[in-house]
């Protein structure tokens, strides 16, 4: 994780206390200022997670129609719980339904909760409902200026995470092969290759759903470019499971010993290269070099030819390992040049020119 | 882009316990607060919302996450300086939110813990007191409140068992035709697109920690008894997975090795195409059991299939493993056939686990 790595997010929602907090403090008069410091705020949290600010934006507004309405019923003590009740299922059936817009219905009932139980008069039901309005309106327009440019940011950012998540996936399976403790604690080590995949599922959705978002606003050979960064990650997600098959193939746990050196030259070399990746992603570097990794790999070939091809019970998986291998080269490479496609494109020049 | 769960039963039942639970926390705050605040009833939505594999734990978790933040709101409530309130909860606001945020992806109870303690120290700290103030009402409240939403939780438990053969069938039915897919995709280079359509859709199943895949089942603390089986489960699961992705790349080689086919390649199309079929078979048998709890009677042979596909293969390929890599359709036709028997192993030990 960096935690400097988008510091106009730091920026934005230091912004957003601060207006929210000056214009509570300059509107004190007022019983129900609060409400404006707790939608800017909620609403902003609303505003990272997802990609434009019309979400949100509809949120807040949804937010005081729903706390109007609480508003009113809080009166009424036998119509407040079944009102709570339908808003607390539409909401849930909401998230089950689009579980990555978790948010937006949990702060929906969390607002309606809140106001159900302060019975205030209209007028500062009215209040209640501007303030909420207010504050949703410091959040997207502070964002909407401020962070015009984030989903450029988003887009690399989420693409270091996609790799990270590619790059810890390789580490795990291969400590499968490398660590002789695999056999009795299957589990444990199936169970970070899970954690690892799932990581890489979650990056590579929201690079798609950012990417998808940017490709409206850019040319259509940039946006085949994106696209082919993308295909790209897939292909070398493929390619690292199909790697990762070794595993689930080898009988014999000791025949690894005979190929350790040689497995843990390869597993060092590609910690290497996915970290030259990743410094890729946002800088303007020259492509990776994979001669390295090929060095790597023709070793242990070697060994396969010397040793492991007469001791090994099953030497094709051995072989079909080493194709494999030969193929995550070739990804890495035909990803790095993507990379570098990418950050010959105008659009993204500034942003890599720091 | 956006991943769009189809809502079982399970949703609707989770969605409708929770209204009520909430309908009757707003009922005995009606009556019972000590606070005269929201407490008892944001205190019980909080607390309701936990994944399947250990509710009681997360349940208990938020109650103590909720209690802290009420505690720390309380210092705050203390300073009478707007200004210094302001800027505590600021530093507050902006390192939990830019943590959450920037550590992304982080799982659902660590994001969840991090969002009710910032909401509810906002919440506590900003919220006109009506004097006189004591924390410890807002204590007893958000106790309440947490009792009855583990209470209503409790009564309204689905059994592991159930949930966990709910939560798979989405995703056996999304495998249930990737074989045939597959196949098509590699021997005739046909049905690319539903391939990778089918792919994205697997890896959105996969990712959806609470709606649409066990995830849960894997949490510290799940249910001793069933755990080793379901982890197994799943386990066996993923890898078959895993070997449906090698065969998507391996299809996407594109070997022309079945465009002009002889005698021999005929006959090993068909071959491949007969084991896909079959491991397809075991695929369905698998998705009846789930749903219909009962498993199907079957005739089939699932072996001598594997044994034919590789006399075939046989027939292709250099019988010396030293000659495969002369070309590289060899090697990609073999790496395939490999993947389809390690299929047939897997897809047959889930069967034979199964109760």
């Amino acid at each position: 994780m960096d935690l400097f790595y988008q510091p106009k997010l730091a920026v934005y929602l230091l912004l957003v206390c601060c207006i929210a907090f000056s214009v509570s403090y300059y509107l004190q008069f007022n019983p129900q200022n609060h409400w404006l410091i707790w939608s800017s705020l909620f609403i902003s949290l609303l505003t990272l997670s997802s990609v434009g600010v019309l979400l949100p934006f509809c949120t807040g507004f949804i937010v005081a129609v729903m706390v109007f309405i609480v508003g009113v019923l809080a009166h009424h003590d036998y119509v407040l719980p079944t009102y709570l009740f339908a808003v607390t299922f539409i909401c849930l059936m909401v998230e089950q339904r689009y579980p990555y817009y978790f948010l937006i219905p949990f702060t929906i009932t969390l607002f309606t909760i809140v106001a159900s139980l302060q019975r205030v008069p209209l007028s500062l039901n009215v209040d209640r409902a501007l303030y909420i309005v207010a504050g949703t309106l410091v959040a997207t327009l502070l964002q909407s200026f401020l962070l015009f440019k984030k989903k450029y940011g988003e887009l690399f950012f989420s693409l270091k995470c996609v790799l990270l998540s590619l790059s810890s996936l390789t580490q795990d399976i291969f400590a499968c092969l490398l660590y002789p403790e695999y056999v009795d604690n299957v589990y444990l080590f199936e169970r970070r290759i899970h954690g690892q995949k799932y990581r890489f599922f979650q990056s590579i959705t929201q690079l798609r759903g950012i990417s998808h978002y940017v490709e409206k606003k850019i040319q259509l050979n940039e946006r085949q470019v994106l696209q082919e960064v993308l295909n790209k990650l897939e292909m070398l997600f493929d390619v690292i499971v199909d790697c990762g098959q070794l595993r689930n193939r080898v009988s014999d746990y000791s025949t690894f010993q005979l190929c350790a050196e040689e497995l843990g030259g390869i597993t060092k070399e590609l910690k290497n290269i996915f970290d030259q990746l990743i410094n890729q992603s946002h800088l303007n570097n020259t492509q990776v070099d994979v001669t390295l990794l090929k060095g790597k790999i023709k070793r242990f070939e070697e060994n396969f030819t010397n040793v492991l091809q007469v001791s090994a019970k099953d030497p094709l998986i051995f072989l079909l390992f080493i194709s494999s291998l030969n193929a995550l080269c070739e990804a890495i490479a035909a990803l790095s040049a993507s990379l570098f496609a990418v950050s010959k494109l105008e659009i993204f020049k500034s942003y890599f020119s720091k | 882009m956006v991943h769009v769960t189809s809502l079982t039963t399970h949703h609707m039942r989770q969605a409708l316990s929770a209204g009520l639970t909430v309908a009757v926390a707003s009922l005995v705050s009606i009556y019972f607060v000590y606070s005269y605040d929201y407490w008892i009833i944001l205190s019980c939505f909080f607390v309701i919302q936990t994944t399947r594999g250990t509710p009681l734990k997360q349940s208990f978790n938020t109650l103590l996450v909720i209690i802290m933040a009420l505690l720390f709101s309380s210092l705050l409530i203390y300073i009478h300086e707007f200004a210094l309130v302001a800027g505590i909860l600021t530093v507050i606001f902006v390192f939990v939110s830019y943590l959450l945020y920037s550590s992304r992806p982080v799982s659902f109870t660590v994001f969840y813990s991090g969002i009710v303690f910032l909401f509810v120290t906002l919440l506590g700290t900003l919220e006109p007191i009506q004097p006189p103030y004591f924390v410890h009402t807002r204590i007893a409240d958000a106790v309440i409140g947490g009792v009855i939403g583990i209470l209503c939780m409790a009564l309204t438990y689905v059994q592991p068992a159930k949930a966990f053969k709910q939560d798979l069938i989405p995703l056996l039915k999304l495998l249930s035709a990737y074989p045939q897919a597959l196949t098509n995709n590699f021997l005739e280079h046909k049905n690319e697109k539903e391939c990778i359509e089918t792919k994205l859709a697997i890896e959105r199943v996969l990712q959806c920690d609470n709606s649409t895949y066990p995830e849960w089942a894997y949490e510290v603390g799940f249910n001793p008894s069933l755990r080793s089986g379901f982890r197994f489960f799943l386990i066996t699961i993923e890898r078959i997975i895993e070997l449906c992705f090698s065969m998507n790349y391996l299809a996407s080689l594109k070997i022309n090795l079945f465009t002009h086919p002889n005698q021999h390649t005929k006959i090993l199309a068909e071959g491949i195409f007969h084991a896909m079929h079959k491991n397809q078979e075991l695929i369905a048998i698998l998705l009846h059991y789930f749903v219909h709890n009962k498993l199907r009677q079957f005739a089939s042979d699932f072996t001598s299939d594997i044994s034919t596909l590789e006399n075939a293969l046989r027939q292709v390929v250099p019988h010396r493993i030293e000659l495969l890599d002369i070309e590289s359709d060899y090697m990609t036709v073999t790496a395939f056939v490999r993947d389809i028997k390690d299929m047939r192993r897997l897809l047959l030990e889930l069967i034979m686990a199964l109760p």
